[in-house]
This record gives structure tokens, C-alpha cells and sequence, in this order.
């Protein structure tokens, strides 16, 4: 059956990659980025190399973690003031969120964002082409179709994907990302895991991200521990952004499973970070997947092998494969249960229902290999609660 | 055996159909606060099927409470269409009604599609209940 792969037309990736932008050409840059990232300057190294190139600039600091519809509006209304021909979004992937939803505004302002969907073609590149930079190694939104933007009313995550949306550059610039804090930089490098792991469990896998996801996985295992032991260490700074990059490139082209389904509703509901809660559900899903789906128990045993399990049993590995899930994340300290993260029972009690009502909204759900209802998702949130490991 | 197979669309087909779907918790569970009704086409390929074939389903807080064969005049929320061959591998699991959208195989011809991605999993669902009624088409 047809399929298609798109990713960015080029990726920058290396110390000093930046300087790509000496040969982009346009005349006027709208730099996307929230008030922290401003703070540590990267937006003004960017604005030297394209104002030493006679460029117009603005900088707008105002992007908020998890956007909302109206945060959007208000970047695409100073993006539409300024008359933007290049949009540059700065930062994690709710600065890259913000940047590719404003644009579609920018462009569009007939569009619904909460009636986006993948099927539209969307039209976009008449006013504006969108470079994304990011400042942490997780999202991958830098080359990905994927955006996630919030309802202001109910807060729910809105998770689609259209192919116009893919940046037109996405430059991996180490230097970046040494400021992240120790626990963002785990809970962002999970998120990238989570990225990769569910793409090749996905039911729109396909050969090509199927390559990404292998590649990635190694490296996550292989760099994340030392990106967060070290934050200056700029050589895994640099991987883990490639990691989290083909991870992108991974589920923008088969799209992700049951545990973002899961952590885009913690998400929305708890306010935890999306990392932290994609990571953490996704032992759990690895568990619950393996459970029924011998298509599953297959794909993550083949991902058990990438880091040197060697146990033949398939569903074996498989559950090998979770446990060395959970042992990445206690060596880098992303909770593996709500208790570590510190969510009050009342609290995760008193949300229950909704955290299970917006995951049976979300359209990953449909992606995932073994098929479920209402009451398993309860269940796995209820075992989530004390990190206890699926039995069903 | 091949004798006791419906044929895709005719009121047989969509009265069992209906049973179906009315008996799927799965569905019930996936779209229990969903309102809204459909009408399916199968739209002209040429040479099995000459004139639109249209199945109207209109469906409320996870059950099925109306369907037929639709006629020209019926109008509903949302359509969704596409030619027979497509059909076909709807119905075998091939592709899947939000991946077939995104193929090509099938058109929203009319409806909100923000509404329709949150109840991607009962769309899910719809299709795994038409695997339950045993079909002929009209190719066969």
C-alpha cells in the first residue's frame, strides 16, 4: 500500500552549524523563542549572523510551555505585523509547536486549529518558510509534520500532523542545549525514546522509520546517561540531538502509539512535563502491548537486540526490553510511577476519569498494536499510580 | 457459505450491520457521548459500480439508531467516500479509515474533521464491526 516519508529538504547538524544561515536567503526573521531561552541568548547569536547579512529582525519571547489556541494567535498577529518571510523558532517543542501552528495562522487565517488534520493541503510557504533550532533533545519537532497545541477552554492536547508543517531547515546545534537542566535534559531524551520506540510499534510502521528508530534507540541508550551526567559534554549534547532528530523523522512518518496517548492526557490534566509522562507511560505500554500482540512482542524484541539483549525467547525480550526501559530512566532520573513524580493520590483520584476520557480522545490511540477499552487504560493508569509493572 | 453473504450496500447488509454494531461494547465504549450522523458512498468506479451508492447510519452515544439506504435527498453531518476497490480493503483492514483519509483512498466530502479526530478509535471500531457481517460485493 502507498506511503509516504517526508522529512526536512536539509538538517544542519555539528558544532557551529548555525552559520548554515549565512546561506538562506530572505530579508526579514521572526524569531520564535520563550523568555528563558531569550535569557541565555541564543536568539541574539542567531539575530548577529543574519542581521551581519542585512536582515531584518524580531524577536518574540512570548511562547508558553504547552500553547494554547490564543498564544498561537498572538504570535502569528506579530508575525502578521511584521510581515514575516522567514519564521525561526528557538527552543523546546512548545517554541517549535507555537511556531508551526502561528505559521499555519500567518498563512491561513481562515483555518480552524482545532479542525487541523493531515488530510488538508494546506498551502503554506507563500508568505514564510520555518527554520526550527532546537534547545533540547527530545521532541524532534524539528523535522516532524506533528504539532500539539491546547484548547483554551478545555485544555485538552489537540496532537495532529500535516506534511506542509515540516520545517524547511532544522539545524542541531550542540551549544544549544547545554544549558538544560539535568532533569529536563532526561525527561526531553525520554521523550525521544518514546518517539522512536512507538513508531516501530506503530500499525503504520514502515521500512524507512523503522531505520530511524533503530539508529535512535542505540543512541539514546548510549548518550542519554551521559548527556545528563555531564551537560557540557558537547559530544553528547550533539548526539542526542541526532538521536532525538531521527526519532522525529521516526514517528512523523508512522506516528506514535498508546503511550502518548496516555502522556498527552497527563499532560493536559497534571501539568506534568510531556516528557517525564510520555517516558513514563511507555514501559507500561511496552508491558500491556506485549501482553496480546504477537506483533508487538516481535518489534520490541528486535529493539531488545539493538542493545544487547540476547535472549531468544521473543516475549521475553520484549519484557527485557521494558525492564532496561526503567533502568534508563532511574539512571536518569525520570520518575517510573506518578508516586515518584509526586502527583497526590487524591489528585491523580479526583482526575481519573478525565485522564482516561481525553487518552481515549486522542488519535494515537488508533495506532497502537493491541487493541483495548476504556477500563484497560483505567487499569493502566491505577498500576502507573505505585509502578507496578502490567499484568494483563 | 457464499450464499448467506449480504450485499454491500443493501438494506440486508446495513440491518445486519446495525445489530452489530449495537452489540459492540468496544464501540459503545469508544463513542459513548458521540452525536452525530454519516452517509457512506460508494462512489462510481466505471464498471462495478455505475451510480453513487449512499448508506446513511446516524449514530448517538455509541449505539447505531437509524440506518438505510440512502436516497438522493438524504443529507447528514458527514460524508465519507470512496470507490469500491477502497471499500474492499477498508473492510479487510488493509488500510485504516484515518490512514485511508490520509492515501487518498477516501474523502471527507463533508463534516468537521476536528470532531472526527477525537473518535478516531470508534471510526476504529465501525470498521472492525463491518468484519462481523459477512459481505458480497458487488464485483463478486
Amino acid at each position: 500500500m502507498s506511503w509516504e516519508f517526508t522529512v526536512p529538504p536539509k538538517i544542519a547538524f555539528g558544532e557551529d552549524s548555525i552559520e548554515v544561515l549565512e546561506t538562506f536567503q530572505g530579508k526579514s526573521a521572526f524569531i520564535i523563542t520563550d523568555g528563558m531561552v531569550n535569557s541565555l541568548g541564543y536568539p541574539d547569536r542567531v539575530a548577529k549572523i543574519l542581521s551581519d547579512n542585512r536582515w531584518n529582525i524580531a524577536i518574540w519571547d512570548c511562547a508558553e510551555p504547552d500553547p494554547k489556541v490564543s498564544n498561537v494567535r498572538d504570535a502569528a498577529e506579530a508575525m502578521r505585523a511584521f510581515e514575516a518571510d522567514t519564521i525561526i523558532a528557538i527552543g523546546g517543542g512548545s517554541v517549535m509547536d507555537t511556531a508551526k501552528a502561528a505559521w499555519v495562522l500567518y498563512e491561513r487565517p481562515d483555518i480552524d486549529l482545532a479542525a487541523l488534520n493531515p488530510f488538508e493541503e494546506l498551502g503554506l510557504r507563500k508568505k514564510a518558510r520555518l527554520i526550527c533550532i532546537p534547545t533540547t533533545a527530545g521532541t524532534g519537532s524539528e523535522v516532524t509534520k506533528a504539532v500539539v497545541i491546547r484548547d483554551d477552554e478545555t485544555g485538552r492536547k489537540m496532537a495532529t500532523i500535516n506534511t506542509d508543517m515540516v520545517p524547511d531547515l532544522a539545524i542541531l546545534e550542540p551549544s544549544f542545549t547545554k544549558d538544560l537542566p539535568k532533569s529536563l535534559t532526561a525527561y526531553t531524551g525520554m521523550d525521544a525514546l518514546t518517539h522512536a520506540v512507538e513508531a516501530f510499534v506503530s500499525t503504520w510502521k514502515n521500512d524507512f522509520s523503522d531505520a530511524c528508530t533503530l539508529k535512535a534507540v542505540q543512541m539514546v541508550f548510549e548518550w542519554l546517561p551521559k548527556a545528563v551526567e555531564n551537560p557540557d559534554d558537547l559530544e553528547a549534547r550533539g548526539k542526542m540531538l541526532v538521536a532525538a532528530n531521527l526519532a522525529g523523522m521516526s514517528f512523523s512518518n508512522s506516528q506514535v502509539a498508546l503511550g502518548h496517548s496516555l502522556g498527552h492526557s497527563m499532560g493536559a490534566v497534571l501539568r506534568l512535563q510531556h516528557g517525564l509522562a510520555v517516558g513514563m507511560a511507555l514501559p507500561y505500554t511496552i508491558e500491556f502491548n506485549t501482553n496480546d500482540s504477537d506483533e508487538a512482542v516481535k518489534n520490541y524484541a528486535e529493539l531488545a537486540r539493538v542493545i544487547g539483549v540476547t535472549l531468544k525467547n521473543p516475549k521475553r525480550a520484549a519484557k527485557k526490553f521494558a525492564e532496561m526501559v526503567r533502568e534508563l530512566m532511574d539512571q536518569v532520573g525520570s520518575p517510573t510511577s506518578f508516586k515518584a513524580a509526586k502527583v497526590k493520590k487524591k489528585d491523580f483520584k479526583a482526575n481519573l476519569d478525565k485522564l482516561v476520557d481525553f487518552s481515549m480522545q486522542d488519535a494515537a490511540i488508533t495506532m497502537n498494536p493491541r487493541n483495548f477499552e476504556s477500563s484497560a487504560l483505567r487499569k493502566i493508569y491505577e498500576y502507573m499510580y505505585d509502578g507496578t509493572p502490567i499484568d494483563f | 457459505m457464499g450464499d448467506d453473504k449480504l450485499e454491500f450496500p443493501s438494506d440486508e447488509w446495513v440491518e445486519k450491520y446495525v445489530e452489530v454494531v449495537n452489540s459492540s461494547k468496544a464501540y459503545e465504549d469508544a463513542a459513548h457521548d458521540w452525536e452525530g450522523d454519516f452517509i457512506f458512498v460508494v462512489t462510481p468506479d466505471g464498471e462495478h459500480v455505475k451510480e453513487p451508492m449512499r448508506l446513511y447510519i446516524d449514530l448517538w452515544h455509541g449505539k447505531c439508531r437509524a440506518a438505510r439506504m440512502a436516497t438522493p435527498d438524504d443529507d447528514a453531518e458527514f460524508t465519507y467516500e470512496g470507490p469500491l476497490k477502497n471499500w474492499k480493503l477498508l473492510f479487510d483492514k488493509k488500510i485504516d479509515p484515518i490512514k485511508g483519509l490520509m492515501q487518498r483512498k477516501f474523502k471527507l466530502g463533508k463534516g468537521d474533521m476536528g470532531k472526527i479526530m477525537r473518535y478516531t478509535k470508534a471510526a476504529m471500531e465501525l470498521v472492525n464491526a463491518t468484519t462481523l457481517v459477512p459481505t458480497k460485493w458487488p464485483d463478486e
